[in-house]
C-alpha cells in the first residue's frame, strides 16, 4: 500500500485513525497514565501537530502509532488497515506498519554511511519493490540539499546535515505516514527555521501525511494543518492553528498557545449572540455566546495581549466599547512591538502595541491610560 | 519495547517463533551448564541417595590436613583482602581522581596484569625469586650483605608465606582496581571539591570522602577478592607446595588426583561448604551495601577537576609503574630468559641461548596436542560464550523488565563460585553415568562455557547498554524484521564491546589452570594440564617456554581483537539518545 495509490483513491482516506487509545505504564507497582481516551484522525496529506508540555503523552501517542509501545485499550488504523486493536487482540509490529520516522536524536546508524542509512528502508523491502536504489537515494538527498555526502559516516556531518539525512531516510520509502518526535529540538534557532521552511516545501511537493510532536508553539503553528493540544494524556483541543489560537476552549489551551490575559469571572447574562461576564473591575460584553454558556457559570474572561487597545484618558469616545482607567506600570520595547503592563483596579493587563513602535509615541510608565475591551476581542473560557 | 503482557495483546509474530525457540534453547543450554552441576553437587553433598546422610561430612571434616588447609586459606584470603582492596582503590583514586594520571595510557596501566594469565605471572616469579636460581635472589642477598645483614637465602624465597601473599596481591589488585575505577568514574566530583574547599588535606579527602562514597564498590571488590583467594589454584599449586603451605583449592585437587580411587564425595562436600560461605558473605555485603546506600553517585557526564598531588605526583606515578613492573614486566622477562636457556639458572650465558626449548616441546606429541587443542578450545569456547552472551543480552534488552533482570542475575552466578569447585561440579554432573564425558574435550568446553559466561555477559551487557534504543527502533520502523535488525544494527554496534570481551576471555581460557587441573588428563590435555606436568617433572625451561608462549599469544590476541573491534564511528554517536 503506497502513498500514490492512496492519493488516487476517490474518497479522502484517513492516513491514521485512532480511537479510544489508552496506555498506562506500570513500573515498580506504580502506574503512570501515558495517554487516555485519545481519538485522532490524520487525513491523507495532512500534518497533525501534537503540542503540549513535557510529560503530557505526545511521545507515547506517537510511539503507539509506530508500534513501539503496545497500548492497553483502543484501536489504530493506518491507511485503512487495522494495525492495533485491543478488542481483537491484534498488534502489528512496527516493521509491518509502513511508516517513516524522524527521531529527536536522529537515530542515524553510526556504523553505516549516509547512503546505507538512507537506502535502509528500501533494502528492507522485497527485491522487486526496491526500484533503482541508487537513483532514489540520490533524488531524495538532492531534494534535501545533502547530495554528495553518500560515503560519509553520520559522525562526519554537522547537526543540520544529520537532520536532513534523517529526514531523507524517513521520506525515501514513500511511507503512509511520517512520524516526527521533536526532530528539530537539537539544532540552533536559525537552522531550525530553515528546516521548518524546507519541511513545508517538501510537504507541498510530496503530500506526505504525518504526525509531528513538539512543545514549541511557534513551530506547531507554522507546520500544523491541524493542531492537537495535549494535556495529561488527553487531547484538549483539536483544530487548525487559527481556530485553536482564536477560539481556545479552555484556559489551558489559551495559555499554551500564545500569551493571554485572563481574570476570574462569572456569567451574568447570556443572550442568543452576546453574553455578559462580570469581573472584579467591571462587567463586559462578549460576542459569540455558545450553547454551553449559562448564567451563573464561573470561568475566566480572557483577551490576547495584541487585542488590547489603549487610548489616552479622557479622549473623545468614538468607540462605544467599555473602557477601564488604568496606570501604566512598565513599558518594554521589544523591536517589533511594545509590551505594556497596565494596572487596573484589582487586576493587571498586558498589551502589545505594534503601531506604537512606528507611529505614535508609546505610553510612559506611571502615566494614566484607558484600556479598551472590544466585545469581539474578549473570550469566555469556562473553568 | 514494553511488556505486551500488560494489555494482554500479543504482537503478531508467528515468523519469529523459530528464532524465539532458538533463543530459549540457548538460554536453557547455558542455564543447564551452570545450574545442573551446582544442583548435582548440592544433592550429592546434602542428600546423598536422596536422604539426609552426614557420614560423608563426618569423614570429610575429620581429615587432620583439612584443618591446616582451611586455616591457611583463611589467612591468605584475609591478608590478601586487607592489602589488595586498599591498594586497588588507592590506585584507582590516583588514576581517576588525581593528576597522577598522564594520558589515556595511565588508565590502562593497572589493568595490564589482567592480560597476563596468573599462571604465567606465577612461573615468572618463580624464576625471579627462587632462593637458589632466582634472578633476583643473588642481587638481593648481595644488597643485604652490603648493608651488613647476613640472612638465610631461603628467607627471601618466593615459596613462602610472603611470596604467596605477594602473588595473591599482585593478582587481586587489578580486579579491585577495575571495580573501584568504574565507581570513581561515576562519582559526583563536587563531593571531593566540597571537601577540599572546607580545608581537608589530600589524604584526608581520599579517606573521608572518596572511599566512603564508593563503599559499594569497596564491598563488592572485597567480596571478589575473597572469592578468588578461596578458589585460586595456580599460585598455591606452583609456590605453596614447595613451601608446604596447603590451601583448600590444592587440597581439593589432591582429593581428586593424588589418591586412588578419587575422593569425589569429599571434594563435593568441600565445594558446597565454600559455596555456602561465599553465599553468606554475599548476603552480608548486600546488607551493608543497601543499608548504607550509595546516594552519592551522581552520574553526570562531566569531567571532574583532578585533585592536584603537588610534590606527591611523581612518587605516585612511580608507584604505578613499579606495580606494572612487578606484575607484568619482570615476570615476562624472567620467562623469556629461562625459556632461551638450556636449563634454568640464575646467570645468563649468552652463547647458550637458543629456541631449543620451543622446538623441543613442539616435537613432543603430547605437548603439541595440548597446545593445539588448547588453542582450538580457547577460540571455540570464547567465541561461543561471547556470542551466546551477546545474543542473550540483546534479547534481554528487547524483552526488558523482570525477564531482563533475571537473565542478568542468573548469568552472573558462576562468578560467585570458585572455578575449582565448579569444575568438580561439572566432573560429577557430566563425567560419569549417564554422560561419561570424563576425559573428553566436551566436558572442558561445558565447564569453560559456564565459568566464563559472567565475564562475557558483563562485556556484552555494557556494549548493549551503550547502543541507544532509538537506533534499534529506527531499524524496525524502517521495515527491518528482528533478524535483519540484529544482523545489520545490533550486532555491528556491539561488536567492538564483544571483541574486547573476547580478547579478555581468550587470555583467561588459554592460561586456565583450575578447571584444567580437575577436568583435563592425558586423554584431553590442555595447556594448564601441561603446565602442571612440566612443573611436576621439574622441566623448568620448557615451562618457561610455555609461559612465554601464553604471555605472547595473550598479548597479541588482545591487541588484534582490540584493533579489529575498534569502532569506526565516534562513541558519542552510538549513544545517540541518552
Ligand atoms: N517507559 C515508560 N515507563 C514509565 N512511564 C513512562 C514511560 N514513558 C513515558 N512515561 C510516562 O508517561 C507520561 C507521558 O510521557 P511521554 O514521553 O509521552 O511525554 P511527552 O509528552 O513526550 O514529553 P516530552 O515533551 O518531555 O518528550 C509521562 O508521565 C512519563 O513519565
Ligand atoms: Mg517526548
Amino acid at each position: 500500500m503506497t502513498n500514490s495509490s492512496n492519493a488516487a483513491g476517490a474518497p479522502k482516506r484517513t492516513a491514521v485513525q485512532i480511537r479510544g487509545l489508552r496506555k498506562v505504564y506500570r513500573t515498580r507497582g506504580r502506574s503512570v497514565v501515558g495517554v487516555d481516551h485519545v481519538d485522532l484522525d490524520v487525513g491523507a496529506g495532512e500534518l497533525v501537530v501534537l503540542l503540549g508540555p513535557s510529560g503530557c503523552g505526545k511521545t507515547t501517542l506517537l510511539r503507539s502509532v509506530a508500534g513501539l509501545e503496545t497500548p492497553d485499550l483502543g484501536e489504530i488504523s493506518i491507511d485503512g488497515k487495522l494495525v492495533f486493536s485491543s478488542s481483537q487482540k491484534k498488534a502489528l509490529p512496527p516493521e509491518d506498519r509502513h511508516l517513516g520516522m524522524m527521531f529527536q536524536s536522529y537515530a542515524l546508524w553510526p556504523h553505516m554511511t549516509v547512503f546505507q542509512n538512507v537506502s535502509y528502508p528500501l533494502t528492507s523491502l522485497e527485491p522487486s519493490a526496491r526500484g533503482d536504489i541508487k537513483a532514489r537515494v540520490h533524488d531524495v538527498l538532492t531534494k534535501l540539499g545533502v547530495a554528495g555526502f553518500e560515503e560519509r559516516f553520520p559522525s562526519e556531518l554537522s547537526g543540520g546535515q544529520q537532520q536532513r539525512v534523517a529526514l531523507a531516510r524517513a521520506l525515501i520509502g514513500k511511507p503512509s505516514v511520517i512520524l516526527f518526535d521533536e526532530p528539530l529540538s537539537n539544532v540552533d534557532a536559525k537552522v531550525r527555521r530553515r528546516l521548518r521552511q524546507q519541511l513545508r516545501d517538501l510537504k507541498q511537493e510530496t503530500k506526505f501525511s504525518g504526525i509531528y510532536v513538539t512543545h514549541d508553539q511557534e513551530e506547531a503553528m507554522e507546520l500544523a494543518d491541524t493542531l492537537a493540544v495535549m494535556d495529561a494524556g488527553n487531547i484538549r483541543q483539536l483544530g487548525t492553528g487559527r481556530e485553536v489560537y482564536e477560539r481556545p476552549n479552555s484556559l489551558y489551551v489559551a495559555g499554551f498557545v500564545g500569551e493571554v490575559n485572563f481574570w476570574p469571572a462569572e456569567l451574568v447574562g447570556v443572550g442568543p449572540h452576546v453574553a455578559h461576564a462580570r469581573t472584579d473591575f467591571g462587567t463586559f460584553e462578549i460576542i459569540g455566546a455558545t450553547a454551553s454558556m449559562q448564567v451563573g457559570q464561573k470561568g475566566h474572561l480572557a483577551i490576547r495581549p495584541e487585542r488590547v487597545n489603549i487610548g489616552a484618558p479622557g479622549a473623545p469616545v468614538a468607540d462605544p466599547a467599555p473602557r477601564v482607567r488604568g496606570k501604566v506600570r512598565e513599558v518594554v520595547f521589544l523591536g517589533a512591538r511594545c509590551e505594556v503592563r497596565i494596572e487596573l483596579p484589582g487586576a493587571e493587563v498586558m498589551a502589545w502595541l505594534f503601531e506604537a513602535v512606528s507611529h505614535r509615541s508609546p505610553p510612559v510608565a506611571g502615566g494614566a491610560v484607558d484600556v479598551i475591551f472590544e466585545p469581539g476581542s474578549l473570550q469566555w473560557l469556562p473553568a | 519495547m514494553t511488556d505486551a503482557a500488560v494489555s494482554g495483546v500479543k504482537v503478531e509474530t508467528p515468523r519469529y517463533r523459530a528464532v524465539s525457540i532458538i533463543v530459549v534453547l540457548l538460554a536453557l543450554f547455558v542455564f543447564a551448564a551452570i545450574f545442573f552441576p551446582l544442583g548435582v553437587i548440592l544433592q550429592r553433598a546434602l542428600l546423598p541417595n536422596w536422604k539426609p546422610d552426614f557420614a560423608l561430612w563426618a569423614t570429610t571434616l575429620a581429615q587432620p590436613e583439612l584443618l591446616t588447609a582451611v586455616r591457611n586459606t583463611l589467612i591468605i584470603a584475609f591478608v590478601n583482602t586487607v592489602i589488595s582492596v586498599p591498594l586497588g582503590i588507592f590506585f584507582a583514586w590516583l588514576v581517576e581522581r588525581t593528576d597522577a594520571r598522564w594520558g589515556a595510557l595511565s588508565r590502562l596501566l593497572p589493568v595490564i596484569p589482567l592480560l597476563l594469565p596468573p599462571v604465567a605471572m606465577t612461573i615468572g616469579w618463580l624464576f625471579l625469586a627462587d632462593p637458589r636460581a632466582g634472578f633476583l635472589a643473588a642481587p638481593m642477598q648481595g644488597f643485604f650483605r652490603s648493608i651488613g645483614l647476613s640472612i638465610d637465602p631461603s628467607s627471601l624465597a618466593v615459596q613462602s608465606w610472603g611470596g604467596l601473599i605477594l602473588l595473591y596481591v599482585l593478582f587481586s589488585v587489578p580486579h579491585v582496581y577495575v571495580v573501584a575505577a568504574a565507581a570513581f568514574g561515576s562519582l559526583d566530583p563536587s563531593l571531593e571539591e566540597a571537601a577540599r574547599i572546607f580545608g581537608k588535606g589530600r589524604l584526608k579527602c581520599f579517606l573521608s570522602i572518596s572511599v566512603p562514597a564508593i563503599r559499594h564498590a569497596v564491598g563488592s571488590s572485597a567480596l571478589l577478592t575473597i572469592i578468588s583467594s578461596f578458589g585460586l589454584y595456580s599460585i598455591p599449586a606452583l609456590l605453596g607446595t614447595a613451601a608446604r603451605i596447603d590451601v583448600l583449592s590444592v587440597y581439593i585437587y589432591r582429593l581428586l588426583h593424588a589418591t586412588y580411587p578419587p575422593k569425589i564425595g569429599q571434594a563435593v562436600v568441600l565445594g558446597v561448604v565454600m559455596i555456602f560461605v561465599i553465599g553468606l558473605l554475599w548476603l552480608a555485603q548486600r546488607r551493608i551495601a543497601s543499608s548504607t546506600g550509595h546516594a552519592q553517585i551522581g552520574g553526570m557526564g562531566i569531567r571532574p577537576n583532578l585533585i592536584s598531588l603537588g610534590g606527591w605526583r611523581w612518587p605516585a606515578r612511580i608507584l604505578l609503574l613499579l606495580y606494572v613492573l612487578l606484575t607484568s614486566v619482570l615476570p615476562l622477562v624472567a620467562l623469556f630468559i629461562v625459556s632461551l636457556q638450556p636449563f634454568w639458572r640464575s646467570t645468563i650465558v649468552f652463547d647458550q641461548l637458543s629456541f631449543a626449548n620451543f622446538f623441543e616441546f613442539w616435537s613432543d606429541r603430547q605437548s603439541r596436542a595440548a597446545i593445539v587443542n588448547s588453542a582450538w578450545l580457547a577460540v571455540l569456547t570464547t567465541t561461543v560464550v561471547v556470542l551466546i552472551a551477546g545474543i542473550l543480552s540483546i534479547v534481554g534488552k528487547n524483552v526488558g523488565g523482570a525477564r531482563e533482570k533475571w537473565l542478568g542475575v542468573l548469568t552472573k552466578v558462576p562468578s560467585a563460585i570458585p572455578h575449582i569447585v565448579f569444575a568438580v561440579g561439572v566432573l560429577v554432573a557430566f563425567g560419569f553415568a549417564p554422560f561419561f564425558l570424563n576425559g573428553t574435550w566436551l566436558i572442558i568446553f561445558i565447564c569453560y562455557l559456564a565459568v566464563y559466561i559472567p565475564q562475557a555477559s558483563i562485556a556484552a551487557e555494557s556494549a548493549v547498554q551503550q547502543v541507544g534504543n532509538q537506533l534499534v527502533e529506527a531499524s524496525r520502523i524502517f521495515g527491518a524484521r528482528p533478524g535483519r535488525t540484529f544482523w545489520t544494527v545490533q550486532l555491528p554496534l556491539i561488536l567492538p564491546g564483544l571483541a574486547a570481551g573476547w580478547a579478555l576471555i581468550f587470555t583467561l581460557v588459554v592460561g586456565e589452570l583450575n578447571a584444567a587441573a580437575i577436568l583435563a588428563g592425558p586423554r584431553n590435555p590442555v595447556i594448564g594440564y601441561l603446565i602442571l606436568a612440566l612443573f611436576d617433572n621439574g622441566t623448568y625451561s620448557q615451562l618457561a617456554a610455555l609461559g612465554s608462549i601464553i604471555g605472547l599469544v595473550s598479548g597479541v590476541t588482545v591487541s588484534i581483537a582490540l584493533i579489529l573491534g575498534r569502532p569506526r564511528f565516534s562513541s558519542k554517536a552510538v549513544r545517540a539518545d541518552d
